[in-house]
């Protein structure tokens, strides 16, 4: 198996040169199919093309009046138009993103720079378990068909408020509850790098949307690897921060214990970015940490600044039992071939052993169904959502859920209430939380010796649609690498690697680093520069590269 | 603790078992399915046994081939889950979350308990799927346990 294919389609640059003819346009509200095909966008260029940060890019842009928040726009809107019919990763695409970007445009045209957040312009997805006011809310599942919260979650009014424009709301697994997107209740989203493919799960409407440049960066929830394994089958970064980093404050519950929202974006740099924005403690979230969030921006330095060996001394532990039998060679080439990388880099590179890994998807499943059969007993039909017609109440609770939950949904209810039923809570749910002490106590372990922790990001590259539906524990199995994550509470980003053959053109492999609780900084320079410097990969997906509108 | 499975209600199903496979269930509403399960050879599975219950509790209106679908799929899953019973793990404390020195420099991270009004009621009361004024409507509990 080739593990860094350069493909000749993914060295498109993306997005486009502007030409300066080019006048605002005034905003209006309006449907997807009015928007005319749009002016091309600058495009910022690291040397050697590794990818550079749309954010700052788009910030440089706006500044220096070269492009303005409407161009970008409708550029991203008629760049959506054009794919979604083949993606499906949007639910819901915002109406008002117009009217968003000329209030930039105008604040601009008013104050200047001074009166830009650091996101202004910037196109964010959001998934759809994450609350928003504007627009519909449905978790993923016909019984929120139509649901429009009454308030915001704290990470959206986080980002609107440093000047983010949320285009939409992006496709998932039913409440997160899934590895492909196809669990969602409405619709199927499909990979750009191969459109008979998965795109991962559940934030695979996230992560597909960000490949598909249809966004620059987008909000995903991760319970169990669900932010960074669609970044792994989609080739683009994500980022699961230390559980407490960002507010739970509407994020529909899944498993409160496990739950964090994290980010997806095409450069480390801009997730990085964004992961400022978002973070920090909130009054609504009782579990969201009083630490202070550094300043995330001052760490993606220009290469071009570097010395030979920036990681020089930079101890990394490479997770045996992530590289075992199961896992396809193809990934163990491109794993391997990122730790010659990073050894090149100055990386001192060994082998770690974490005793309980395997515990630690039975562990997982337990603790997250039971903890969601809790979590989902809320949709009842009463204060929410669907609603069937009954003239009892207990009846009108079982048709409610029965015809709104799908089969996912309704068969990680039912094993969460077995474990944790009396006679079997000491026998499952206890024993899962005691595995949990075992394996935050050796994530702590290998941490005190090592600076970060790599493994794969998933055992696979994306796999065809259907081929697991139906098939429950082969689908768990994939979450292998990403589960022990969450128990722990650790902070970990996803960087795509390298490829394997598969698709039109390769297919994305990603390399997870792992960091301790709240050093998510550490994470992103080295991710950074891992990426920066990365030879002969550039991950653009077919999708995008192909379209002779973007060259 | 889990309020419940799927269903929140009081209804405990009447069972009637026929054979080690097959199982004949009816509730309080009069509704009746019969479900097949799998079982080993010779051995009852675990729906045969208390969890058989769960299953009626929560899926009380399921089409009987739904719920077939459903039980292999399920008695796999708890079957990997019993990976964990031969872990030792005595002295090991149970980790309710993800417990940080952060957390526990912190100390609790409760707001102030002071009561406010949400400011946006009207949209709340908008999203009920069935509102009669000052009420929210719901049917009649006609089964009530005495």
């Amino acid at each position: 198996m080739l593990s860094t294919l350069h493909s000749p389609r993914s060295l498109s640059r993306f997005p486009l040169h502007l030409t300066s003819s080019v006048k605002p346009r005034a905003a209006s509200a309006s449907s997807l199919s009015d928007y005319p095909p749009s002016p091309p966008l600058p495009v910022a260029q690291s040397p050697g093309g590794a990818p550079a940060s749309q954010i700052l890019t788009i910030r440089r842009s706006l500044l220096s009046g070269s492009v303005t928040a409407t161009q970008l726009a409708e550029s991203y809107l008629s760049r959506l138009r054009l794919t979604e019919p083949q993606l499906n990763s949007f639910i819901h695409v915002s109406d008002s993103v117009l009217k968003s970007a000329q209030e930039i445009d105008d604040k601009i045209a008013k104050g200047g720079g001074e009166a830009l957040g650091p996101l202004a312009g910037v196109m964010v997805g959001v998934k759809d378990n994450i609350c928003t006011v504007d627009m519909p809310s449905t978790g993923g599942s016909r019984i929120l068909e139509n649901y429009r919260p009454p308030f915001d979650a704290t990470a959206v009014k986080r980002l609107k408020e440093k000047g983010g424009i949320v285009v939409g709301k992006t496709n998932l697994d039913e409440f997160g509850m899934g590895s492909t997107t196809e669990g969602s209740g409405f619709q199927v989203t499909a990979n750009p790098w191969d459109l008979g493919r998965v795109p991962g799960g559940s934030s695979g409407g996230s992560a597909s949307a960000v490949s598909a440049r249809q966004c620059v960066v987008s909000l995903g929830s991760d319970t169990g690897g669900s932010v960074r394994q669609p970044a792994s089958f989609c080739g683009v970064v994500g980022l699961k921060p230390t559980y407490g980093r960002v507010s739970r404050f509407g994020l529909m519950a899944y498993a409160s214990s496990l739950d964090v929202i994290g980010c997806l974006g095409t450069s480390v740099a801009d997730v990085g970015i964004f992961l400022n924005a978002i973070s920090g403690h909130d009054k609504f979230d009782a579990t969201s940490s009083k630490q202070e969030v550094p300043d995330f921006e001052s760490l993606f330095a220009s290469i071009n600044l570097l010395e030979s060996k920036p990681l020089s001394g930079l101890k990394v532990g490479l997770i045996r039992e992530t590289l075992d039998d199961g896992v396809d060679s193809g990934v163990k080439s491109a794993i391997n071939a990122a730790v010659l990388h990073m050894q090149e880099l100055g990386c001192i590179v060994n082998e770690v052993s974490l005793s309980s890994f395997s515990l630690g998807l039975p562990a997982y499943y337990i603790l997250a169904s039971s903890e969601s059969s809790s979590n989902l007993s809320r949709y009842d039909g009463v204060r929410y959502g669907k609603q069937t017609v009954s003239d009892e109440l207990n009846a009108l609770y079982a048709d409610s859920r029965a015809s709104g939950f799908g089969p996912e949904v309704k068969m990680r209810i039912l094993m969460g209430t077995y474990a944790l039923s009396a006679g079997y809570y000491d026998a499952y749910y206890k024993r899962a939380q005691q595995v949990r002490t075992l394996i935050r106590e050796s994530f702590k372990t290998a941490l005190d010796s090592n600076d970060i922790l790599i493994s794969p990001a998933a055992p696979s590259v994306a796999y065809e649609m259907g081929e697991k539906k139906n098939d429950p524990l082969s689908m768990y199995a994939g979450d292998i690498m990403t589960v022990n994550v969450n128990l722990a509470g650790l902070p970990a980003l996803v960087v795509p690697c390298g490829f394997v053959e598969g698709g039109p053109s390769g297919l994305p492999v990603g390399l997870q680093m792992i960091g301790a609780a709240f050093h998510e900084e550490k994470l992103l320079k080295i991710g950074h520069l891992f990426e920066q410097t990365l030879q002969g990969c550039r991950f653009v997906p077919p999708l995008v590269a192909d379209d002779p509108t973007w060259e | 603790m889990a309020t419940g499975g799927l269903l929140l209600g009081r209804s405990f199903p009447l069972l009637l078992i026929h054979s080690s496979k097959t199982v004949k269930l009816t509730n309080r509403y009069g509704r009746r399915a019969s479900y097949s399960f799998l079982g080993g050879s010779g051995s009852p599975c675990w729906w045969q046994n208390s969890a058989a219950r769960f299953l009626a509790k929560a899926l009380t209106n399921e089409e009987a081939s739904d719920v077939e679908d459903f039980s292999p799929k399920i008695q796999q899953v708890i079957e990997w889950f019993e990976k964990l019973q031969g872990v030792d793990l005595n002295q090991v404390e149970p980790g309710i979350r993800a417990a940080t020195a952060a957390e526990a420099e912190e100390g609790v991270n409760l707001r102030d308990d002071v009561p406010a009004t949400f400011p946006k009621t009207d949209a709340i009361i908008k999203g009920l799927p069935s509102y009669d004024e000052p009420n929210v409507r719901v049917p009649r509990v006609l089964n009530k346990e005495d």
